[in-house]
């Protein structure tokens, strides 16, 4: 079986054009993740484009193509397993925005405390075994990372330890904290490349053990400004002052999956009122007051 | 702070059991004027969200100039098309006044409109009467044969109704409407676009009545030929039905349930329990189904009518699995009308008490649409409807399905959100 790829990232594309082997380490239904020493592309049944994905059709779900455990190889800019070959060349190729600096111009406090509103009023139907907002780790980030980041303080934001927690907690294949995490640092470093800031840098070697392995790289590429292009539209419309643009793709993103959207815009909320304290006095309190209190949503 | 998810489900728990335990009764039938308060004037109620003139569709306006000849405001198309243009005759909402009417769903002063009354919650809610399939009013025909139909319908059917209906009245109380949609539904009947079972229960259960109101056995005949001979004679009393279901359950503080899906032929909206009756609207979409011969895709008019207040209340397309004759009316497989009721179920509150789906070991029907279901599944409701032409004076021209928009259900979110959120 051929699957010609319509879109490859450019993390991707870096993966596979150059020859060499690797292992089909995970197999969905409309996805597969090919792994080439610590990293991974997703080989994608549909149009939702990343960095780190290879966009392709075909009538045959993912899971009858492609095999957990099965080596491939990659020649020519071609994967090939078992009986299926998956061709870049011709693709077009997809680029992230968000390594390009921009003016910081963040959307108002009162779409901050809006988005936190409608994230919340979503978790009330998608019910989980984990209650991410009330666990301890959730407030443990929160008193150590992000509210010293809303008073100035920066010296958590770099501290690996303050992340851990998070990182692996709520099962599944991108746990609910690895989501939550990865959004919070793609905004935040998205921000800092345009201010001139430090970036958040939480190696694969701190991650790991801690998560599944593609869920450590995809917080890894995450942090260095590779998302999927919803993620991405939700980041840039956040920063860059777009304020219905931004409740449009909050909405967009946090529909997603089961509760993976809604952790990964708790991560832009949350990163999003930190920075905006200084301007907006007590939003980062209004927002988490949204999202956890026991008289809120 | 904002509201609880707690205060949330308890308020959608009350409003989808006000919902199923409602229970419409079909008292009486007499001109809108009479019934229907505020309409001793120029006006026409309409189906859907708030229109105007400029912006009808072409089904809606033929409607409206049909309504406006009919009640003798104007003698032609022409001075009709001024009225309406020159704001002379006032366009109001069905919803508004606890009305409903299917495609164009245009009431005039003097129409018959069906009077239900809810034995449980007390409301009031009523509808025109179906004048059959093809060129008529509601698709927005209005030659001298639609408009002698009417004025026959008014004259003839609507005086003979009214005596049967006294009859159940003094007998029973009146046409209980929740069991026949529930036996109906047993029967093969969507109860929106399939009411065939529903319309054959309706000729049964009032024809011992027919006999006793003193009218000679020509016009019982005609009267019975005329109910026979349309399959749709019971939507609008089944969708004033579902009026009266869906109110039951609004104004609940706190209820993110629709309490109204409905579309005027330009625009889609609805209603919210919490959120009153604020619509939240979109552009109305076009139906994909099955022509009638000789007509193709261009020729259909954006969705139109109040009828998705079966939906609304739990059947019609969500019954669409209790139905699955209706796929040679709308198009589609069998299989493709189970996956619409299972699909609905995703977004829904509720499985009715009372309306079930034998080919579903009797599950009870989907019910109370639930606008956070709404958002975090991305599964808008599938209404089941007969398509218009759109311009005006066609006719019918087919049937078939639509999802209804999602913008109304953001923007009614949102709405929720900024009453409730934080």
């Amino acid at each position: 079986m051929i699957l010609r790829a319509r879109s490859v990232g450019e993390l991707a594309f870096a993966l596979v054009s150059r020859s060499g082997e690797g292992t089909v380490s995970r197999v969905f239904r409309n996805s597969a993740y090919v792994q080439r020493k610590d990293d991974f592309a997703l080989v994608l049944l549909g149009d939702l484009r990343s960095p780190m994905t290879v966009n392709v059709g075909g009538d045959l779900p993912m899971d009858q193509l492609l095999a957990v455990g099965d080596g491939c190889r990659f020649v020519g800019g071609e994967v090939r397993s078992g009986g299926t070959t998956i061709q870049t060349k011709g693709a077009k190729m997809h680029e992230g925005r968000l390594r390009s600096a921009s003016p910081f111009d963040p959307v108002s406090g009162r779409s901050v405390i809006r988005g936190a509103a409608m994230v919340k009023l979503l978790y009330s139907v998608a019910p989980s075994p984990l209650d991410l907002i009330g666990h301890r780790a959730f407030g443990g980030f929160v008193d150590s990372v992000v509210k010293p980041l809303a008073s100035g303080d920066t010296g958590g934001l770099h501290e690996a330890a303050n992340y851990l927690p998070l990182v692996g907690l709520g099962g599944g294949f991108t746990p609910a904290g690895d989501d939550l995490v990865a959004g919070f640092s793609a905004t935040y470093n998205h921000v800092a490349t345009s201010t001139g800031r430090r970036p958040i840098r939480l190696t694969r070697k701190a991650l790991a053990g801690r998560t599944v392995p593609e869920s450590a790289a995809i917080l890894d590429y995450a942090q260095r400004g590779y998302v999927d292009e919803a993620m991405e539209a939700l980041i840039l419309a956040a920063t860059g002052g777009e304020d219905e643009e931004f409740t449009r793709q909050l909405l967009a993103v946090a529909s997603r999956g089961h509760t993976s959207g809604m952790d990964m815009a708790v991560g832009v909320l949350l990163c999003l009122a930190a920075l905006e304290e200084k301007e907006d006095s007590g939003l980062l309190e209004r927002a988490l007051g949204a999202l956890t209190g026991s008289r809120t949503l | 702070m904002g509201v609880t998810k707690e205060e949330i489900e308890h308020a959608n728990a009350e409003a989808v059991n006000r919902m199923m335990d409602s229970d419409p009764v079909w008292v009486d039938i007499a001109s809108a004027k009479e019934k229907i308060g505020g309409m001793n004037k120029k006006i026409l109620l309409h189906a859907g969200p708030p229109l105007e003139w400029a912006d009808a569709s072409g089904p809606m306006k033929g409607a409206i100039i049909g309504a406006i000849i009919y009640e003798g405001w104007a003698g032609d198309e022409k001075a009709a098309m001024r009225l309406a243009s020159e704001g002379e005759v006032e366009l109001d909402c069905d919803h508004h006044r606890n009305a409903v009417g299917p495609m164009a769903g245009v009431i005039s002063p003097s129409m018959p409109v069906f009077e239900l009354s809810d034995r449980k919650f007390g409301e009031k809610t009523y509808s025109n009467m179906n004048e059959g399939i093809g060129k008529v009013l509601r698709y927005g025909a209005y030659s001298k044969e639609v408009l002698d139909r009417l004025h026959w319908m008014s004259d003839t059917v609507a005086p003979v109704f009214a005596a049967t209906v006294k009859e159940m009245v003094n007998d029973s109380g009146g046409l209980s409407l929740k069991p026949m949609i529930a036996q109906a539904l047993t029967m093969g009947d969507d109860c929106h676009n399939r009411y065939v079972a529903t319309t054959s229960l309706f000729a049964r259960q009032v024809a011992p009545y027919l006999v006793r109101t003193g009218f000679d056995a020509k016009t019982l005949s005609e009267v019975s030929k005329f109910v026979d001979a349309n399959n749709f004679t019971m939507l609008n009393m089944g969708m004033a039905a579902g009026k009266a279901m869906a109110l039951a359950g609004h104004n609940i503080e706190h209820s993110t349930l629709v309490t109204v899906l409905s579309r005027n032929g330009t625009d889609a909206g609805i209603w919210v329990s919490s959120l009153g009756n604020r619509w939240f609207t979109a552009k109305s979409p076009i139906p994909k189904g099955l022509w009638f011969p000789g007509f193709k895709d261009s020729d259909a008019n954006p969705d139109i009518g109040d009828s998705s207040i079966t939906e609304t209340a739990g059947y019609g397309g969500f019954a669409m699995a209790a139905a699955p004759a209706i796929v040679s009316w709308v198009g589609g497989s069998v299989q493709a009308a189970l996956d619409v009721t299972n699909r609905m179920y995703e977004i829904t509150q509720a499985e009715h008490r009372h309306f079930q789906i034998p080919f579903l070991n009797f599950r009870g029907t989907p019910v109370g649409v639930d606008i956070r279901k709404v958002l975090k599944t991305g599964i808008a409701p599938t209404i089941n409807t007969g398509v218009a032409h759109r311009e005006a004076g066609v006719g019918q021209i087919g049937a078939g399905t639509v999802t209804f928009p999602m913008k109304a259900f953001k923007d009614a979110f949102a709405a929720f959100v900024d009453k409730y959120g934080a």
